[in-house]
């Protein structure tokens, strides 16, 4: 596959937070359209590598490369950045704003649209998350489940290339976890981009092209699903199975 | 001891007159004020130059360290020493909005401090560049934290102005003093003068009580 094809290109990145090192060379590549999976005991760096990539934090070593273009200086990671979504594990909606204003409120900001345009895209990514009869309530008043639709289709009003969702539904009791379930599978069948934290592994190994095992800030096993759940006897991913069955 | 109000009543013209003084000198103090509270606030809340920062800090220790009479004494009567020279009115309303522009610049940074780092992220997330989430994101949040101790800024500057009749203001104060010195009724002409001052902070708690029903349509 030639660069230009991808839209991700992670080079042998370092991080580290003062003594502690984080990520220890990771290096990958996401394609349009690709689903990667992203696995790993807790504080094994998962935030940290999806928080690299859309540049909430800099990386000491490496390259990291957004359709080719390189993430370095803060004036080009806003540029960047609007190619690439991202939904957090606590939401982060604007609890200020509306639902409805959630959406329109970037859309004017970064996308400069008209307030018409703004409140006509908005409504019909709500109707899409299923959430259009919420549209004038504060997100203070929505359940956890809501909220990260709308941050979803806050999200996908700026019309990113790849979305990065890290743990989206870890603070969501396990039946609203369903609901947001349904709308990645949604975006999934649209055939966008995904890099997806998550410890359920029954819900990503139905979606996932490749799933990466990362351990102590290393991609330890990557493969496709089955290949992962099944046949690579990484030590640590095995462990990491084990535990996880073992809570579920 | 028996209480005679003649003496208030014949001279409401100029309580009346030094009422209007007094909230004229507090308003311009709290707009100057606040436009101050919130650029260093809001400068002091970010990176900034090494240099800028410590001067900013600077102002902020020494208006809040020193008292305000000194202040009030030294922008009037010593400034003109190196050639800068106002009138009394000028003096009163730049020392009060100075003094309480550095302590509510202090509010300011802890409104913006209080809110979450997420927020932040979400916004440069979404593709906002920096200041564009401090304006649309960061601050309205933190001014609803903001309110509660900028709106007790503003009436603490409207009992401070009391002060600024030191440096020959007729307002609320000095009037009391000079009608005292004329008529010798000080246990009426004070009571009046509370009475007056009490009226004005109550409808500042008053106007901070509806601004902050206002705010509260959201909830966090
Ligand atoms: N801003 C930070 N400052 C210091 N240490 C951090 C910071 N962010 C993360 N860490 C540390 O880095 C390690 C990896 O964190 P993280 O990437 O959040 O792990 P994960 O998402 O896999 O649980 C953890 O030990 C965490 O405490
Ligand atoms: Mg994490």
């Amino acid at each position: 596959m030639d660069t230009l094809s991808h839209l991700i290109e992670i080079k042998d990145i370092y991080k580290s937070f003062g003594d502690l090192s984080v990520l220890r060379g990771v290096s990958l590549n996401v394609s349009a359209g690709e689903i990667l999976g992203i696995i790993g005991a807790s504080g094994s760096g998962k935030s940290t590598l999806i928080r690299c990539i859309n540049g909430l934090e800099a990386t000491q070593r490496g390259e990291i490369l957004i359709k080719g273009q390189r993430l370095n200086s803060s004036r080009e990671a806003v540029n960047v950045r609007k190619k690439i979504g991202m939904v957090f594990q606590n939401f982060n909606l604007f609890p200020h704003y509306t639902v409805l204003q959630n959406i329109t409120g970037p859309c004017r900001v970064v996308r400069k649209l008209s307030k018409k345009s703004a409140e006509e895209l908005g409504e019909s990514l709500l109707e899409k998350v299923r959430l259009k009869d919420k549209m004038a309530q504060y997100p203070g008043n929505l359940s956890g489940g809501e909220k990260q639709r709308v941050a979803i289709a806050r999200v996908l009003a700026m019309e990113p290339e790849i979305i990065l969702f890290d743990e989206p539904t870890s603070a969501l009791d396990p039946e609203l976890a369903y609901e947001v379930f349904d709308i990645i599978k949604l975006l999934a069948e649209d055939g966008m981009a995904m890099m997806i934290v998550t410890h359920q592994i029954g819900f990503i190994k139905n979606l996932a092209h490749l799933i990466l095992f990362i351990d102590n800030g290393k991609i330890a096993c990557s493969g496709n699903p089955d290949y992962i759940l099944n046949e690579c006897n990484h030590p640590h991913l095995q462990d990491f199975l084990m535990r996880l069955r073992e809570n579920i | 001891m028996e209480l005679n109000f003649d003496t208030v009543i014949r001279n409401l013209p100029l309580f009346w007159q030094a009422t209007l003084i007094t909230v004229k000198i507090t308003v311009l103090a709290f707009v100057f004020a606040l436009i101050i509270a919130f650029t260093v606030g809001v400068l002091r809340s970010y990176k900034i130059p090494g240099l800028f920062k410590v001067l900013l800090a600077v102002y902020v220790e020494i208006f809040r360290g020193t008292p305000l009479l000194i202040q009030l004494f030294f922008i009037y009567y010593g400034l003109p020493s190196v050639g800068i020279i106002m009138d009394a009115f000028s003096a009163a309303v730049i020392g009060l909005a100075l003094n309480g522009g550095a302590y509510m610049s202090e509010s300011v940074r802890a409104s913006i401090l209080s809110v979450s780092k997420g927020q932040e992220e979400a916004a440069y997330s979404l593709g906002y560049n920096k200041l564009e989430a401090i304006w649309h994101i960061i601050l309205p949040q933190a001014i609803r934290v903001a309110i509660p101790p900028l709106m007790n800024g503003f009436s603490s500057m409207l009992k401070e102005t009391s002060l600024v009749s030191v440096i020959s203001i007729t307002e609320l104060t000095r009037t009391g003093n000079l009608i005292y010195s004329r008529t010798a009724r000080p246990f009426e002409i004070y009571l009046t003068l509370g009475l007056f001052y009490f009226v004005l902070t109550f409808s500042i708690v008053l106007l901070a009580k509806q601004i902050e029903r206002k705010e509260r349509r959201w909830i966090l």
